[in-house]
């Protein structure tokens, strides 16, 4: 009886710990649950990659996991479409001023910007990265309320001389697989995937049922690096 | 005594991933469809094709809410009136505005501007 006893609780603590952390959304989150925000206007992308395309891709990421934290988030292309006839289209020219216009403007409480900062095939080393900067930032106060750097990694190389028998041959051959292998492979999933964990840890807003509830999830970490 | 145990056992672990499941884990608030990829096609190619596409997506959207919610997510009604506002279906396109409005009254300040905006473009 003991043993079952024994059992019973450390299923139980299992179960209890996989919930539970001490790195808290309502501690490292207090201004952002304090301010209770409700809706969040997404800036154009910045793009300090060398891929030019990925700024106009990686913006359509963003609207859908916002929206399903529980914020209201301003129609993605009516929203482009006026910010760029306001001017407003080059978000390095806001990303260190003051985002209040936004809120007045608006009427948005948090304002997104995100930076990717690589977006790289590294056909020596055989992977993908790309690497973003998520900030929201408070139209009331310009406060950084929520902040993250998130970095997917993806091996592509291919193994084209596990034994190693073909020398230089086999690695010239394997280089050039790789890199054909990464030319095809583009870097959508990884950009979907980064942008899941760059907004995955925002505190729930007011059309989800966690509205409120959630201060006592895992905050994530501020700099984080999956592979993939 | 082992016959107890695997009792047990029988009882507990599933309980465990039920439980687990259900704490840590929630459903959507809304249906997308293939959302992403529309808009990503168009994104990237914007075609007429692509905006048909697109449009067609939002469409299906509004018609067909789920989700946990049971209603059109955040900003589809309006993109898709601002759509149909390019398309010179202004009339059509504003309803849409103001049903995002309805839906979601933290639009209104934005929307009220968009609206009177497209009516002045249209005079």
């Amino acid at each position: 009886m003991k043993k079952i006893s024994f059992l019973v609780i450390l299923l139980g603590a299992i179960l209890l710990s996989s919930c539970t952390s001490t790195n808290m959304k309502q501690d490292v989150y207090a201004d952002f649950y304090a301010e209770e925000p409700v809706s969040i206007l997404i800036m154009p992308v910045i793009n300090n990659s060398v891929e030019v395309e990925v700024k106009d891709t990686f913006y359509t990421y963003l609207s859908k996991p916002l929206c399903e934290a529980g914020y209201y988030v301003y129609p993605p292309y009516l929203t482009m479409e006026i910010l760029q006839k306001e001017s407003a289209g080059d978000s390095e020219m806001f990303i260190e001023q003051s985002v209040e216009k936004f809120g007045s403007y608006f009427g948005a409480d948090l304002v997104l910007f995100t930076r990717i900062n690589y977006c790289s095939k590294m056909a020596l080393l055989g992977q993908i990265v790309v690497n973003v900067d998520y900030i929201l930032r408070s139209t009331k106060t310009d406060e950084i309320l929520y902040e993250k750097t998130v970095e997917v990694v993806k091996d592509t190389s291919i193994d084209a001389d596990s034994d190693g028998s073909a020398g230089l041959l086999g690695f010239i051959g394997s280089l050039v697989a790789t890199s054909i292998n990464t030319a095809i492979e583009d870097y959508e999933s990884l950009m979907s995937l980064n942008c899941e964990n760059g907004l995955g840890y925002l505190p729930a807003g007011k059309y989800s049922p966690k509205y409120g509830l959630d201060g006592e999830e895992y905050a994530g970490i501020k700099e984080m690096r999956i592979s993939r | 005594m082992k016959n107890a145990l695997k009792k047990v056992f029988l009882i507990l672990i599933p309980a465990v991933f039920l439980l687990g499941g259900v704490s840590c884990s929630s459903g959507k608030l809304y249906s997308w469809g293939l959302y992403s990829e529309k808009c990503y096609d168009y994104t990237k190619n914007p075609s007429d094709w692509n905006k048909k596409m697109l449009k067609n997506q939002l469409e299906w959207m509004i018609n067909h809410p789920a989700g946990s919610r049971g209603v059109v997510p955040p900003g589809i009604l309006a993109d898709y009136g601002y759509f149909l506002i390019l398309e010179g279906e202004t009339a059509q396109g504003v309803e849409y505005l103001e049903k995002e409005m309805e839906l979601y009254p933290e639009s209104v300040q934005f929307m009220k501007k968009i609206v009177e905006m497209f009516k002045e473009d249209e005079e």
